[in-house]
């Protein structure tokens, strides 16, 4: 069964206004446990105002939400119970930070489930780790003395320290620097791959989409226009161009090497696939 | 007549002088021309955003000098007349624009130099067309995309009617569509004179520029037209830094063996280069290549 499930969601802000504003518009979508989806659409697509409601923050305005098999749209829904097994990443996150210590500030949320303090201790220096942050040099430290990549893994432990099951993560390396961006990705990749955590990804990026996600969902203004895996999602470049998205780099230049007439084989999603079909198609191998 | 900005030996230093200290920019010197698209790119940390707000008189260096046009920034009496010859872009589209009606906002800076009304009007319309946003005028600026939003407040800055346009990492929080049409804007306005100097995590964006200067701890570590610094990928790396996809998919093919020429930047060059390869029918009988 599916782990997130939508059905006919409709979520209107200001209803009955004259600032009224349609966000997502009759949205239905399946999510299984261990899934990687990428959920990609230009600005005001309803990426961040969907995925709200993964874990409870907004309510539909009409349709159902089930997470974990909790019906969301029911008023005596336990979405604190939700909330503990979804794990949200927001934008900039790092401007959320608030402990004197990184210790502090990571072990928030798990302090506010009752865990006995060997047992806190345990969840941050484990989430601290697992973003590649060293627990005994960073612990002590205050976060607003970080960098802003470091700052960016100290918010994403305090998600992981609550042990979710679903990761969602809007934009995470926006704002990266190269070096950040790809150790910020690895570490989402490496919690799925190794603890096969669900992760939510929304993205501006189509060269992260198809480097990390197997399965894509578009959306534009608040429906879902396409939904298939990502080597699908992707054939479909001048769509994609229309509605202001665009498929990844490398896909668009085999694009180009075919236009020319060179027998490069479609559907290249990374660098290192272009690599091959280029080798291939000219006889290099 | 003066380069557009000189700077000499620039030294910032936030909190100088406190147990809190911190060397942002430790001895930069550039100069910049007029005309020329320099990329600024660096690691977060690297000094990029503190260079920036030297240029245009946002911070005065704790040691050395920059000149914009001639003028000292440290000379109080010259603050207005280097913002009206620098104008900034920064990330969050939604932090920059002040007014209720797009062409309101991009009134606002020529009513406070005190630009008389005719030619105000006259300055909104020509900096609209300027990056195509002239149906917008009268269209309230929150309900605009984010590519669209930073358009207008490159507008704002145009109708200052400046030299140089600089963008502090303006494309980040834009989606594709909105990052095309910021640099494609910023290209055209680059061809018709005006100045650009855009700081960027990008490489892909980076390699769109005359010159790129790389800073590393508050200093230049690299400095070079795309081609030259793009051919370093070794000491990019060691900065924290990237290749663009398109010379590092080239670097990748050579060192498989294929003769792809050096300097490759663009997919039409590459593009070039693979189809002479595939025609090179001496080249593929030499290596047996069917």
């Amino acid at each position: 069964m599916a782990f997130i499930e939508c059905e006919t969601l409709t979520h209107i802000y200001l209803k009955g206004t004259p600032m009224e504003t349609v966000a997502v518009r009759d949205v239905t979508l399946r999510i299984d446990q261990g899934e990687f989806v990428a959920i990609i659409g230009p600005t005001g697509s309803g990426k961040s105002t969907l995925v709200q409601h993964f874990n409870a923050l907004l309510r539909p305005t009409s349709g159902t939400v089930r997470v974990g098999g909790v019906d969301l749209s029911d008023p005596k829904a336990d979405r604190k119970a939700v909330r503990r097994q979804v794990g949200l990443l927001f934008q900039y996150p790092e401007h959320q930070l608030f402990g004197e210590t990184v210790f502090e500030d990571v072990s928030f949320g798990p302090r506010n489930l009752g865990l006995p303090p060997d047992e806190v201790k345990t969840r941050v220096e484990e989430a601290l780790r697992s973003v590649g942050l060293d627990p005994a040099e960073f612990g002590p430290r205050s976060p607003f003395s970080l960098s802003g990549g470091e700052m960016r893994r100290v918010a994403a432990a305090g998600v992981l320290a609550m042990s979710p099951t679903v990761l969602v993560l809007d934009e995470p390396a926006a704002g990266l620097d190269p070096r950040g961006k790809t150790e910020m990705l690895g570490h989402f990749r490496a919690l799925h791959a190794q603890r096969g955590i669900t992760v939510v990804l929304i993205t501006h990026s189509m060269d992260e989409a198809a480097a990390l996600a197997k399965r894509v969902v578009v959306l534009d203004r608040g429906r879902v226009v396409m939904d298939g895996p990502a080597r699908e999602v992707f054939t479909r470049a001048d769509e994609l161009t229309a509605i202001g998205l665009g498929v990844p780099a490398v896909t668009d230049l085999v694009r180009r090497l075919r236009a020319r007439g060179l027998p490069v084989r479609e559907n290249v999603l990374t660098v290192d696939e272009a690599r091959e079909a280029i080798r291939e198609a000219l006889g290099w191998s | 007549m003066p380069p557009l900005i000189e700077i000499r030996n620039l030294r910032h230093v936030y909190n100088a002088g406190t147990p809190a200290a911190v060397v942002a920019v430790d001895g930069i010197s550039l100069t910049v021309e007029r005309g020329e698209f320099l990329a600024v790119v660096g690691g977060n940390g690297s000094g990029k955003s503190t260079l920036a707000k030297h240029l245009n008189a946002l911070l005065l260096p704790t040691e050395g000098e920059v000149h914009v046009d001639g003028l000292d920034t440290r000379d109080r009496a010259s603050v207005w007349d280097i913002r009206q010859r620098v104008g900034m872009v920064f990330q969050n589209p939604d932090n920059q624009l002040v007014a209720t009606v797009v062409e309101e906002d991009i009134a606002f800076g020529p009513e406070n130099l005190g630009v008389p009304r005719g030619e105000i009007v006259a300055r909104v319309q020509e900096a609209l067309a300027a990056v195509d946003m002239l149906e917008y005028r009268r269209h309230a600026p929150h309900l605009l995309s984010g590519g669209q939003k930073q358009r207008v407040a490159i507008a704002g800055i145009l109708a200052m009617r400046p030299q140089c346009l600089v963008l502090d990492e303006a494309t980040t929080m834009l989606d594709p569509l909105g990052r095309r049409e910021v640099l494609e804007t910023v290209r055209r306005l680059n061809a018709g004179g005006v100045t650009v100097i855009h700081i960027t995590h990008t490489m892909d964006e980076a390699v769109l520029a005359h010159r790129i200067i790389a800073l590393q701890a508050g200093r230049i570590g690299l400095e070079g037209p795309p081609a030259q610094v793009f051919d370093r990928a070794g000491d990019l790396e060691a900065m924290g830094l990237t290749l663009p996809l398109i010379p590092a998919l080239a670097r990748t093919l050579r060192a498989d063996g294929l003769p792809l020429r050096e300097g490759i930047l663009f997919a039409e060059q590459f593009v070039d280069a693979v189809a002479a390869l595939a025609a090179d029918t001496a080249w593929k009988s030499r290596n047996g290549v069917h």
